[in-house]
């Protein structure tokens, strides 16, 4: 059900055709239509390589865009967003051009990475300016709508020249949602938040793709990414490096076997029982009781492993991937 | 408390007991940081309210809301600002009377910019150990070594201008330790960095703790920096203190279990729920990796239901886990209402925007 | 710059070759056992790094341009009646206090360069923070300041007047006779020299501590410094009453500091546009009063009120 594409770095790869489970879009989840299709694009200034040739899908969801500090993310946002033309390439949004056409404007909310918000208005006027720039019929109702989705309503009416980081993150995320757009664009979002701030848009993040909305963030803070999305996109140095479900991902990087850990009530009947199994390649028992299986065939293991379980009735307590975590998929990718 | 929070806070006090042996001022005083009904008011704003502290000497995560009363109490601590009311110590001195003192064996790494672009980063760090008494031989020689030692090499002899934010983060934190203080605060060390360079600067601040036995003083948002590099905790919420103590392993948040399967989820959902078992597929604290759904723990059979539907349904089982607490769990518990705190204090100190 | 007695080079030097294959970080970040000088030692340190800025050294091309314009313009100065007098002996001496009239506009100038150099980029790109947050106080900062830029305007008015008074004596007939008989005109130029100095070094600093953009300071100072000659000429003229007529004077630092050396080498001091001149002592207490109101105002910039 999941996909996930590694791209090489090197360049002018020929793509190969062992692809039967493969989508046609790195990025985009089988059976999901594309919001969001990029199809070779680039981006120069004068002789800089800001991305390219960058294609891939985004389907609604919530889809990650990491990668290192210049890597060309906030160009890909900007690309999306309409601000920038791509030098070479195709960008659409629902079907229209990324650029030029209102109705992909209509259909799209940017929450900027920049701080220039104008600090003479209200949290409230700024929003309803945004729901008003985007002839909603019944701007009030909208604004106070966004508001209180991003839990600002009390402090709506102070200026925003007087606001804490925190506060202009979640009010540019109230401008961005005032017209309910279907794709959102979101560049550092938890940026300047406090703690609980950050798990409120966490959350807000998580509802909203539950919702069907397209949403694309940046960030920097991968244990933060891994609550709201499974869905990445990696650039590195202006290229893909790499799409779709992180743990499917981490599933192509073949050069680590992949190591779980397990604790069970009779760890070592299982260890013998999982032995049996031609996925596993190893297994030991640690200080602490646990076991540590290693395999090469991770879906096969997955599967296995509650059968032999309750054949060899042993109680599972605990089952870990040691090394899926986001953080240690975006290393592997990074490293290359 | 557990014992192996215990030990691991013995641990780094070890460490850092060997510091202080041959290093005069704070072999006698075992807390690094003290107050006793410390207050700032800035006009009619409280911005830190009877604050009563005892750190002892560790790596220190600070925590609060924005507008909390953090930065007063850095500012109080470093004695740029005298306190309305009440007494603080740092290193044993007085932050009143004694704040060129603190000074000297403290470094300080704000969290705005504040690197002088025209300048190399070699001169500029040698011309901060100088400010801080170093004389002009050693302070180079320091430069040299630290910046070294914060990953810049040979970018040291370039203007700062061209620096990337992460480079730049460096510079502030090789200012802050050029002088080898016995405590450093750091304000937002790893803001603006990527994955890969917050991992080196967690890292470097890991080491300057563990290794150099240099107490630490980290305030940031990001939980998980403060998780991997301290084991002490003080949260402050409206100018109050509401929880200062070790942190290391704080048991299991509950025995309810996380739980992602690949395949037809909803079937699987369905059965365990045909079972007998509470399944919330989208718990609303959001604490799990998206993809996982909680169960709600109903003894032992739960694990055996679990297992069972998977192995009837030929569906992979992904992961199972019990959430551990976390400091998000602690943080959640006693900050009263973040999401809408009123940085009052920040407007206050920005208002007076001279310093 | 690898100094051999520095505690922490030599570990580092005796685990060289088995630290090979270190991480980089291993290799011997050492605690520091040497000296701590203390707030003194920051202070002088802040005065020569201030000083070396401001003079454009180890920056590019473009700062140094000022300076070194300005250092030639008052040798020039110097040089060009000193050559008179040694070739053309008849020709007249351009005498102590004309000579200050000549270099005082390129002191104007020079400090209206360095001055914003001293203040307006640690405000602006916010190093301020990690100066206070050292062992000295916001006090010693300004004192710093101030004595940075009063040395390096003392290069550009004592240093060339008494340069020129040297020359001077050495061309007399017998210059050993006449270094000990003029020593009190040096005596008199290094009044001056320092008095002016601080006088136009603190109102440089003042106007430079308002703001955060060096531009804007220069273009203050040095349009200050013109707009208040005209400034005084005009409020005096329009004012009555003679007595309050002469105080207007202190408007105009050009006035003051032409009456002020004039008066201190015994000239006459004709009756102007603010009527009849002041005597020595009320120059000289005027600049220290306007050098007291700068030092304040600054204290008052740079030092919190709680």
């Amino acid at each position: 059900m999941t996909d996930g594409r590694v791209t090489s770095l090197a360049p002018a790869k020929p793509e190969t055709s062992d692809s039967a489970e493969r989508p046609q879009m790195p990025g985009l989840i089988a059976g999901r239509e594309p919001t969001i299709v990029v199809e070779h694009v680039s981006k120069w200034y004068g002789d800089i390589v800001a991305v390219s040739d960058l294609t891939f899908g985004i389907g609604s969801g919530v889809t990650a865009l990491l990668g290192p500090n210049g890597a060309g993310k906030s160009t890909t946002l900007k690309l999306l967003a309409g601000l920038l033309a791509p030098s070479t390439g195709k960008i659409s949004i629902l079907g229209q051009p990324a650029r030029g056409k209102p109705g992909a404007y209509r259909a799209l909310g940017l929450v900027p990475e920049q701080e220039h918000i104008y600090p003479f208005l209200t949290g409230r006027e700024f929003v309803r300016m945004n729901a008003i720039l985007q002839r909603l019929p019944r701007p009030d109702e909208a604004t106070e709508r966004a508001l209180a989705l991003v839990d600002m309503t009390a402090a709506a009416d102070r200026k925003l020249g007087g606001y804490s980081k925190g506060m202009r993150q979640r009010i540019k995320v109230a401008a961005a949602l005032v017209h309910a757009p279907a794709v959102i664009l979101m560049d550092e979002p938890l940026n300047g938040t406090d703690p609980a701030q950050r798990a409120q848009l966490i959350r807000l993040i998580r509802e909203l793709g539950a919702a069907g909305k397209t949403i694309l963030v940046s960030s920097h803070v991968l244990v933060e990414v891994e609550r709201f999305a499974e869905n990445i996109l990696v650039i590195v140095n202006g290229k893909l490096a790499a799409a779709g479900d992180y743990r499917a991902i981490r599933e192509r990087i073949d050069e680590h076997d992949h190591a779980i850990r397990i604790r069970a009530d009779e760890p070592r009947w299982l260890a013998a029982a999982l032995i049996s199994s031609p996925a596993t390649r190893a297994v030991r028992i640690d200080a602490q009781g646990r076991i540590i299986a290693e395999t090469n065939d991770v879906r096969t293991f997955y599967r296995e492993l509650p059968r032999l379980a309750r054949k060899a009735q042993v109680r599972l307590f605990e089952v870990q991937p040691a090394d899926e975590s986001l953080t240690s998929v975006f290393a592997y990718l990074v490293e290359r | 408390m557990s014992v192996s929070t215990d030990q691991k806070f013995a641990g780094s006090m070890g460490a850092a007991g060997q510091r202080v042996a041959g290093d005069g001022p704070v072999a006698t005083a075992p807390p690094i940081i003290e107050a006793r009904g410390l207050t700032k008011r800035y006009g009619g704003v409280v911005a830190l309210d009877r604050l009563d502290l005892r750190i002892p000497r560790a790596a220190i995560g600070l925590l609060g809301p924005n507008g909390a009363g953090k930065t007063t109490l850095l500012r109080l601590l470093l004695g740029l600002t005298r306190p309305t009311e009440g007494t603080a110590s740092v290193l044993g001195f007085d932050t009143r009377s004694q704040g060129t003192k603190i000074r000297e064996r403290v470094g300080y790494m704000p969290e705005s910019d504040c690197l002088p672009m025209g300048t190399t980063a070699a001169d500029f760090v040698g011309h901060m150990a100088e400010m801080s008494g170093l004389p002009a031989r050693q302070a180079r020689q320091r430069a040299a070594d630290v910046l070294y030692h914060v990953g810049l090499d040979e970018e040291r002899y370039r203007l700062i201008r061209g620096f990337s934010q992460g480079m730049k983060q460096r510079v502030k934190l090789a200012q802050a330790i050029v002088h080898d203080p016995d405590l450093v605060f750091l304000d937002e060390p790893t803001n603006g960095m990527d994955p890969q360079g917050r991992e080196e600067m967690l890292e470097l601040i890991i080491r300057i703790h563990r290794t150099l036995g240099i107490a630490v003083v980290v305030s940031s948002h990001i939980l998980e920096d403060i998780e991997r590099v301290c084991d002490y905790v003080v949260i402050i919420d409206g100018g109050r203190l509401v929880l200062s103590q070790p942190i290391g392993d704080l048991g299991p948040a509950s025995s309810d279990l996380l739980v992602r399967v690949d395949g037809d989820v909803t079937t699987f959902v369905q059965r365990l729920t045909q079972a007998g078992l509470r399944v919330d597929t989208n718990p609303a604290d959001a604490t799990g990796a998206l993809g996982e759904f909680l169960v709600y723990f109903d003894g032992d059979r739960t694990y055996d239901i679990i297992r069972d539907t998977a192995a009837d349904l030929g569906i992979a089982l992904r992961s199972l886990r019990t959430r551990s607490r976390s400091l998000e769990d602690l943080y959640l518990g006693n900050v009263t209402d973040g999401a809408i705190a009123e940085p009052a204090t920040v407007i206050a100190e920005a208002g007076r925007g001279r310093a | 710059m690898v100094a051999p007695e520095t505690p922490m080079s030599s570990p580092a030097i005796a685990t060289a070759a088995p630290a090979r294959h270190g991480e980089v970080y291993d290799r011997g970040y050492q605690h520091y056992d040497g000296p701590r000088l203390g707030r003194r030692h920051a202070v002088s340190a802040l005065i020569r790094y201030s000083m070396k800025r401001a003079l454009g050294i180890k920056k590019s091309w473009t700062s140094k341009v000022i300076p070194i314009l300005l250092y030639l313009a008052v040798a020039i100065v110097v040089v060009i009646p000193i050559g008179i007098r040694a070739f053309l002996p008849s020709a007249g001496v351009l005498e102590y206090w004309d000579f200050f009239g000549f270099i005082f506009v390129l002191e104007g100038i020079f400090v209206a360069t360095i001055a914003p150099e001293m203040l307006c980029g640690d405000r602006r790109e916010n190093v301020l923070s990690l100066y206070f947050s050292r062992a000295i106080t916001r006090f010693d900062y300004l004192l710093a300041k101030l004595g940075a830029t009063a040395i390096l305007t003392l290069t550009m008015s004592f240093v060339p007047a008494a340069i020129y008074w040297l020359l001077r004596q050495l061309l007399e007939d017998k210059p050993l006779s006449a270094l000990a008989h003029n020593a009190d005109d040096l005596g008199r130029i290094a009044v001056a020299g320092v008095l002016i100095a601080f006088y136009l070094g603190s109102i440089g600093l003042t106007i430079s501590s308002f703001t955060g953009r060096k531009s804007i300071a220069v273009a203050i100072i040095i349009i200050g410094f013109l707009v208040s000659t005209t400034l005084a000429y005009t409020l005096a003229a329009a004012v009555e009453d003679d007595t309050l007529q002469r105080f207007f004077v202190f408007l105009s630092p050009t006035d003051v500091i032409e009456g002020f050396v004039f008066r201190l080498f015994d000239q006459p001091v004709f009756e102007d546009e603010f009527g009849e001149a002041f005597g020595l002592t009320e120059y000289v207490a005027g600049m220290l009063v306007v050098i007291a109101a700068c030092c304040g105002i600054m204290y008052w910039r740079y030092v919190p009120n709680d």
